[in-house]
């Protein structure tokens, strides 16, 4: 039996439904059959007491009274017949009710009260054995030497077996069609749903032919009701994964342009360096062509800490370690102090004593940090405070850099806190100020270790830029 | 040494020729015998030996006609001959120690023994125990061990119901083999005719019979043996290669007498008449030779002396059903 399709360790749907249908179907069977043994039971009884009327009728007409006396002929030849299409014996007896009289078996029980005319069928014994009695009871007339309403009582019994033979053979037979009926629903079922799923397994060999990257809409024509919800998430998903590539290419595009810019300034300070002969003109251009590599290379540093980021969903977490907090803050620090130092900013650090460690992959987390602290001094005036903490809340530790600049537009922080994230600016105007690629790449290392940015602006001026950390963050797996 | 000469033979034959001249035209019209069984049984034969007994000796001039009254083995039959036809002078009905025997229990309504004038006893029988020629039992025993080792298995008939006389046979020797005799499976027939049809029809294993009837069936060609009589010594003639049932353990007799009654308002003429008449039958010298080809043994009595025997009889029987519990009333 094929597996329809579903992964391997999963239970085959066949099975599952049919540990539902099955048992259900089981009693269900059963429990009618035992309904049906009562009426069975009745009705065997109603067809095999129609013979015994017919052989008390036969009695009946053996009976003479012609000479005075009470003459039946022998029944025998009768109960011949009768008992060969049963498989017992069969007993007679022929009395007259004030008892004068007693023909045949003198050892049948006595039957119940009887009324005149009519034929009552009872159960008895024998002997040990089980015997099913029909009496009929009709009025002597004459009666017999002169007696007052005198009636004479016809019995006959026969043994049970043909009857319980009959009966197991009824349920038996009714046991083994309704098994077979439980037995070809089964294999319906099997089949059934073998076929059903045969459009899911032709679609999983359409995706295992597809091309890697092939990213196009799967159609959901052809395949069952039930799946159509699956294959348009997965289409969902495709499409999301086709966005993000379109994203990632688009980003490419504009990381190239980004880089082309600078690159051309470059060329055109060295063309101009070129025509200049005053060695003071041309220290001014070498400083400027120093400006712009080193806007230049901070801009790639970061592109490429953005598609480190970006792309630390394909990492393993073993990249994932115990991170010393303060060590890290300290390397932070270190690096931006000269950029402080020459607008005279004071940057400051403080851990809680509670804090030791975060689980986070340091490069990524010392790359965040460190964009956070490089717009913390570029948005500080000159001679201000930045204010590196490190400390717990809630479950989650919490690194919130600390600046008195002018904070960020209020709009734009709603726009944060309702989720959207820092894109890559299409057009850059303004070589200075890196805000936007700085908070993009935090949001994207933060998205990747399973934390957050919060961003807000502090009621005494200034902006506070926190971020959260997950004490063991479920990011940096594979999906 | 008196010679009988052919004068003599005369002279002594002329008075009982002439008793029974005076008897033929005295003789009831259309005189009756009712066998109170089905055809083929021991009443039937009584009622035929009389028949033939009293044609013979030339008591009647037409031969006694024979009818059938079958119910309760002479229940019905002594029930009409009290209740409806008590005075027909004609009708004389069958009797046997079976029907002493029912008296006794009360089974003949609630009439007892001196509901009737008994006439005559004519012989008796002896039960006896028959089965089929190819039977497996070869005696007595053999056949009461196959109703112990299976009662539900073994099918016993009888001319009569339970307490009849052929069911007390049977319930002495299975009181003497050691069988409950409530455990026998018991098939009432109405008289051995019936019976002996059965038998060889295979519906019963065995009859509790009469010798007289059973033996007429032999004759008759009907596959039959005897297994025992319930006599006190072996019967003379054919009978006497079947044992008695004291011979084969079973201590028990069973003698049978049979007989006739009339009705109780039958005049006491007619009722002489008939006493008169079995007498002369029963005398004559034929008589003996009629009896022993109907397998009977002789015992004649009339009148007071058989009244006398039937009231000790049913006293007897009575003692005897009692030990049964099979006493009604």
């Amino acid at each position: 039996m094929t597996r329809a399709g579903m992964s391997a360790p999963g239970r085959p749907l066949w099975r599952t439904l049919a540990l539902w249908m099955l048992p259900t179907l089981l009693f269900l069977m059963i429990a009618s059959l035992m309904l049906s043994m009562k009426t069975l039971r009745e009705v065997a009884d109603s067809a095999y007491d129609r013979s015994l009327r017919g052989a008390i009728r036969a009695i009946d007409l053996r009976i003479s009274t012609e000479s005075g006396g009470l003459g039946v002929e022998l029944p025998y030849p009768l109960f011949e017949s009768f008992q060969a299409t049963a498989e017992g014996e069969v007993l007679f007896r022929v009395s007259t009710d004030d008892g004068l009289v007693q023909i045949g078996d003198a050892l049948l029980p006595a039957p119940p009260p009887l009324e005149v005319g009519q034929v009552v069928f009872y159960d008895a014994v024998y002997f040990d054995r089980p015997i099913r009695v029909g009496a009929y009871m009709r009025p002597l007339d004459p009666p017999l030497y002169g007696a007052e309403g005198q009636n004479l009582i016809i019995e006959i019994a026969e043994t049970t077996e043909s009857r319980e033979a009959f009966l197991r053979t009824v349920i038996s037979r009714s046991m083994l069609r309704d098994l077979a009926a439980l037995l070809a629903a089964a294999l319906l079922l099997a089949v059934g749903v073998h076929a059903g799923l045969r459009p899911l397994r032709a679609l999983r060999d359409r995706l295992d032919h597809r091309a890697s990257d092939d990213l196009r809409q799967l159609d959901p024509a052809g395949l069952p009701r039930e799946v159509q919800p699956l294959v348009r998430s997965v289409n969902r998903l495709v499409d999301r994964h086709r966005i993000q590539g379109e994203a990632q290419r688009r980003y490419i595009e504009d990381a190239s342009h980004q880089l082309k810019t600078p690159l051309a300034v470059l060329r055109a300070q060295i063309d101009r360096g070129l025509q200049l002969d005053d060695p003071i003109a041309l220290h001014g251009v070498l400083r400027a062509m120093r400006e712009i590599t080193d806007r230049s290379s901070r801009l790639t540093s970061q592109l490429l800490a953005l598609a480190l980021a970006r792309n630390s969903a394909l990492w393993s977490s073993s990249a994932a370690e115990e991170v010393d907090v303060t060590a890290l803050l300290d390397g932070v620090v270190r690096l931006h102090l000269a950029t402080a130092r020459k607008r005279r900013i004071v940057l400051e650090v403080e851990v809680a004593p509670d804090v030791t460690t975060v689980h986070a992959t340091e490069a990524l987390l010392f790359e965040a940090v460190s964009n956070l602290l490089q717009n913390a001094i570029t948005a500080s005036p000159a001679e201000g405070v930045v204010v590196l903490s490190a400390r717990h809340a809630e479950g989650q530790a919490v690194i919130e850099v600390r600046d008195d600049g002018p904070g960020l537009a209020s709009d734009l922080l709603r726009r944060l806190d309702q989720g959207q994230r820092f894109n890559l600016p299409r057009t850059r105007r303004s070589p200075a100020a890196s805000t936007g690629l700085g908070l993009a790449i935090v949001q994207e290392i933060m998205a990747a270790m399973g934390g957050r940015l919060v961003l807000a602006n502090r009621p005494e001026g200034g902006l506070t830029a926190s971020l959260h950390l997950p004490k063991k963050h479920a990011g940096l797996k594979a999906d | 040494m008196i010679r009988i000469t052919k004068g003599r033979a005369v002279a002594l034959a002329a008075p009982l020729l002439a008793m029974s001249a005076t008897l033929a035209l005295a003789a009831p019209d259309r005189p009756e015998c009712i066998a109170p069984a089905q055809p083929g049984g021991g009443f039937d034969i009584t009622c035929k030996l009389a028949q033939t007994a009293l044609t013979d000796a030339g008591v009647l001039d037409a031969p006694l006609r024979v009818s059938y009254m079958p119910g309760g083995i002479g229940a019905v039959a002594y029930s009409t001959i009290v209740g409806q036809r008590t005075d027909e002078p004609g009708t004389i009905v069958a009797f046997s120690a079976g029907s002493l025997l029912n008296l006794a229990q009360g089974k003949f309504g609630a009439h007892d023994e001196n509901d009737v004038r008994w006439v005559a006893s004519i012989g008796t029988d002896y039960g006896a125990v028959v089965v089929p020629a190819d039977s497996e039992w070869e005696s007595l025993a053999a056949m009461m061990e196959g109703i112990k080792a299976d009662a539900g298995s073994v099918i016993l008939g009888a001319g009569g119901t339970i307490g009849s006389q052929d069911w007390m046979k049977a319930a002495l020797t299975a009181r003497a083999a050691g069988i409950d005799h409530k455990s026998m499976r018991f098939v009432a027939f109405e008289g051995g005719g019936d019976c002996a049809t059965a038998l060889q029809g295979g519906h019963v294993d065995a009859c509790m019979n009469d010798v007289g009837d059973s033996q007429a069936a032999i004759d008759g060609g009907a596959p039959l043996k005897l297994l025992a009589v319930f006599a006190p010594e072996r019967l003379p003639g054919k009978l006497a290669e079947v044992p008695t049932a004291a011979e084969q353990g079973f201590d028990i007799e069973w003698p049978i007498v049979r007989g006739f009654y009339v009705g109780p308002e039958v005049s006491d003429a007619d009722y002489q008449w008939w006493v008169e008449a079995f007498e002369t039958a029963m005398a004559a010298p034929g008589y003996a030779a009629l009896l022993e080809s109907r397998n009977l043994l002789p015992l004649p009595m009339t009148g007071d002396e058989l009244n006398a025997f039937v009231t000790e009889g049913v006293a007897t029987y009575r003692t005897l059903a009692g030990e049964f519990e099979l006493v009604q009333q």
